[in-house]
């Protein structure tokens, strides 16, 4: 009699696990899911990483998820990935380890008096389609509770971080097609595929063979968004690729409550600015913030002495230009303020007393900073990108993303009317906040679904 | 035997490529027509080995200080050397005084200086010139130099010399062949010279030969075929209209077959590397397969890729993959010459990469393409035998050659 295997969820938590500060993008979405996984995934649940370096899953012993899900415990990238050993004689000794796992009965026999190493390399060459890895070892953490081995038809690993940069799908894949388990991923945005021109050069090639191969293997994907949804969709008719099961969610939005509000820094006391929290990069636009604010105090529709922008986000990849152009020009370099890793408290303190918050991006698969700011009852301006219209369910005011003119004069209009940012200020507070709670029953429930 | 004496920058003992492919068929050409075709090259010794060369062969050593220097120059500079190293100009004088041909053909316009030089010796006095084009070379250097990285002036100034080079040959020649009419129309401006036939590039017909090792390789179900030699515009085309977009549209299994000596520049790319692990899955190369395996595995494809970009001259394996009757996903560049084919069932052409990828994608997934014996047969017209009696050469070029009687009925 064949006894049926327990179902399990395999909730993967390499992202987090490996980082120690703060919450932000896809870090947040894993931590705030991860939070929240035993609560509706109950015993079913196990909580583990993948090494690339073992090309496996590890369990995380349950006890230190919350406060991994904290940042408060980490594995650094060198300790869940240890350096391999390099040297030609390792590696030569690696290869002659593996040796009868490689061959099949032909090579077998022909290698009876195989002793050159070029020989042994053939015998690999030939073997290539076989799974090749050097002699086992494992992953030993105080955080960890072993390897997985016994990855099975009933398992379900859940993937919401950074896949592309810590998993090997191929051997993932292999792996799946050998074992039977179902793989359910979060997909984020497509922006590498549809949009390349955003993405860092050197990671677009790394972001293609993702999906590239993500979508020969995944049973379920969730989308952050419809808009999100529709472009996976589209893309899988496009190529005709194989159809996985599609969904929708929404991520939450409440922020976590700060300990207390700091306060603002003297350069901004007194003055009215535009908050713009995202990391500074050619996608998200910060160029039409620079050059409305321009043309507004140019047009005299805006006075510079009293209103300010403040740019929260880590600096990315070709925008040096800009903001040396921001520090250079006379109109923006007092009042242009850019601020990088702050606390909890100190953005608190920044939505806090923004008159307004800004989100101009060209392209996002959702806009958690937008949700996040209309939660807190902001007036926002958005561009009219898909994602931000959905996820703001008409509580911001939208602006064409290229429209220069237009951002001018939205701008001018909630720096200089008082009874404009109020009524802003109504429409943003007036939806629901979808809180984490919220989004991660939606989410596990559809992880759980057939 | 009349005997036409065949000049180039390649050996053909054994005729792999598109260009000694065609050499080869000119001389199997002159055969059925009572004629001895005696080929020598100046060859780079560094892409061809002993056993692929004939006696006569001249390996190549550099000459010219600047085309020397340069990449893609190598054949330029054969010409160069074959007229000023005194010791290749005395073999070649041997051959003409031996040999006494009744015509002298250029494979290509670059051993022209020799042949100048040898007829201003007064050792080809009343031997007609043949001039075989396989391309009209000055634009297509021109942009072989520029993706290299070579400055613009310098290749211009290159496409000027190649330019007045192959002026200078049309001039001097009583017949020129080309391989595509817009060849023609471009080799007509220049001012003089004899009639100008087309002759376009066929197919060898080789029968085809079971190759289990390639399904062992783990070729399964529906392929993709991409053959081409080492070329350097070969590669650049499977660059821009295959990789650009990415293979992922294939599943992760053997699929896609590149074959020749393309394969190292393909799989060198940075294109390709980039995703090395996920493309190894799909793509498998066989930089070198005998004719027969290749037959075989183009007759057994689902799909034959054309991703030519720059070049011009007809492609040969265009020619190749109509008569495979399988889809085709081409590039307008690849359909050179072949135009009338562009619009036959299963033939997909493609202006751009996105294109390309589309028409891939479409291709991929529909069933295998049948063609009725009327579009069979008007694709075996492009077997190299009926591309060469097929057209006016024979009588043009006969009634340049003085044939005996012994040479007819040899060709009888």
């Amino acid at each position: 009699m064949v006894s049926k295997l327990a179902k399990r969820y395999l909730f993967d938590i390499t992202t987090i696990i490996q980082w120690s500060g703060p919450s932000v993008g896809i870090v947040r979405v894993e931590r705030e899911l991860a939070k929240r996984a035993r609560k509706y995934l109950h015993e079913e649940v196990i909580f583990c990483v993948y090494s690339k370096r073992f090309q496996s899953f590890f369990r995380v012993k349950d006890e230190f998820v919350q406060a991994i899900c904290l940042g408060l415990q980490a594995i650094s990238p060198g300790q869940l990935n240890p350096a391999a050993p390099d040297s030609q004689a390792a590696t030569v000794k690696e290869i002659l380890a593996e040796l009868p796992l490689l061959m099949d009965a032909e090579i077998r026999s022909s290698n009876k008096n195989c002793s050159q190493v070029q020989e042994i390399l053939r015998l690999r060459a030939r073997a290539h389609d076989r799974e090749w890895r050097p002699h086992r070892e494992t992953l030993y953490h105080h955080l960890l509770d072993g390897e997985i081995r016994d990855l099975n038809p009933s398992d379900t690993i859940i993937s919401v971080g950074l896949d592309w940069e810590y998993k090997d799908l191929l051997h993932i894949g292999r792996e799946k097609e050998r074992l039977g388990f179902h793989y359910c991923a979060l997909i984020h945005d497509l922006i590498p595929l549809e949009l390349p021109h955003f993405v860092v050069p050197s990671y677009t090639f790394l972001l293609k063979g993702y999906f590239g191969e993500l979508f020969w293997m995944v049973d379920k994907c969730i989308a952050n968004s419809r808009t999100t949804m529709e472009a996976v969709s589209s893309h899988l008719e496009r190529w005709r690729l194989p159809q996985p099961k599609l969904k929708m969610f929404h991520l939450g939005c409440d922020l976590p409550a700060a300990k207390r509000t700091a306060e603002l820094p003297a350069e901004l006391e007194g003055k009215k600015f535009a908050l713009y929290v995202s990391t500074i990069e050619p996608r998200k636009n910060h160029r039409i913030i620079y050059e409305a604010y321009q043309h507004a105090v140019e047009a005299g529709t805006l006075n510079a002495q009293e209103c300010c922008v403040v740019f929260v986000g880590h600096t990315g990849w070709n925008v040096n230009n800009l903001l040396d152009e921001i520090r250079a020009n006379p109109i923006t370099r007092d009042r242009f303020f850019m601020y990088e890793a702050v606390s909890d408290e100190f953005l608190h303190a920044l939505y806090k007393y923004a008159r307004m918050v800004v989100f101009p991006s060209y392209y996002e698969g959702f806009g958690l900073s937008l949700v996040e700011a209309l939660a807190l009852g902001k007036a926002c301006i958005a561009s009219d990108t898909p994602a931000l219209v959905e996820v703001s369910e008409g509580r911001a005011s939208h602006v064409r993303a290229r429209d220069t003119i237009s951002w001018a004069a939205a701008l001018s209009e909630y720096f200089n009317n008082d009874g404009a940012v109020e009524s802003a200020e109504m429409r943003a507070a007036s939806g629901r906040i979808h809180s984490w709670e919220a989004a991660a029953n939606d989410f596990f429930q559809l992880v759980m679904e057939d | 035997m009349t005997t036409v004496l065949g000049l180039g920058t390649f050996p053909i003992r054994l005729p792999i490529h598109g260009g000694q492919r065609r050499v080869d068929a000119f001389r199997q050409f002159y055969a059925r027509n009572g004629v001895k075709y005696e080929y020598i090259a100046v060859y780079d010794p560094a892409g061809y080995s002993q056993s692929t060369v004939f006696k006569s062969d001249v390996p190549y050593k550099p000459c010219d200080d600047v085309f020397s220097k340069l990449p893609y120059m190598m054949d330029v500079d054969a010409g160069e050397y074959a007229a000023r190293d005194e010791a290749v100009y005395r073999h070649f004088v041997d051959l003409v005084q031996n040999m006494k041909p009744a015509a002298v053909q250029l494979e290509h316009p670059f051993m022209w200086p020799v042949v100048r030089r040898l007829q201003q010796a007064g050792l080809l006095a009343d031997v007609p010139l043949i001039y075989s084009s396989h391309n009209f070379e000055a634009p297509l250097k021109e942009t072989m130099l520029v993706n290299a990285g070579i400055s613009r002036r310098v290749s211009s100034d290159i496409r000027k010399h190649i330019h007045q080079l192959e002026e200078e040959v049309v001039s001097r020649s009583a017949l020129t062949v080309v391989v595509s009419p817009r060849d023609a129309d471009a080799y007509n401006s220049f001012c003089c010279g004899g009639p100008i036939v087309v002759v376009r590039n066929g197919v060898t017909s080789t029968p085809p030969q079971s190759w289990p090792q390639f399904n062992k390789d783990g070729f399964a179900g529906k392929y993709l075929l991409f053959v081409g030699s080492a070329y350097l515009p070969n590669t650049q085309g499977f660059q821009h209209f295959v990789l650009r977009d990415g293979l992922f549209f294939l599943p992760p299994e053997k699929t896609f077959a590149v074959c020749g000596g393309v394969s190292e520049g393909v799989y060198k790319s940075e294109a390709y590397l980039a995703n090395h692990e996920s493309y190894s899955r799909r793509v498998q190369f066989f930089p070198e397969i005998t004719d027969g395996h290749l037959a075989w595995v183009r007759d057994n494809a689902h799909v034959v890729v054309l991703p030519i970009k720059d070049g011009g001259g007809s492609n040969l394996k265009t020619a190749e993959a109509l008569v495979s009757g399988n889809w085709i996903v081409a590039s307008k560049k690849a359909l050179r010459s072949f135009e009338e084919f562009g619009s036959d069932p299963g033939v997909l052409t493609a202006d751009t990469p996105s294109q390309f990828a589309e028409a891939m994608v479409y291709a991929y997934h529909q069933s295998k393409l049948e063609l009725n014996e009327t579009q069979k047969n008007r694709r075996r017209q492009l077997y190299w035998e009926n591309c060469f009696d097929g057209s006016t050469l024979s009588k043009a070029i006969l009634s340049l050659l003085p044939l005996t009687s012994r040479d007819l009925s040899a060709a009888q």
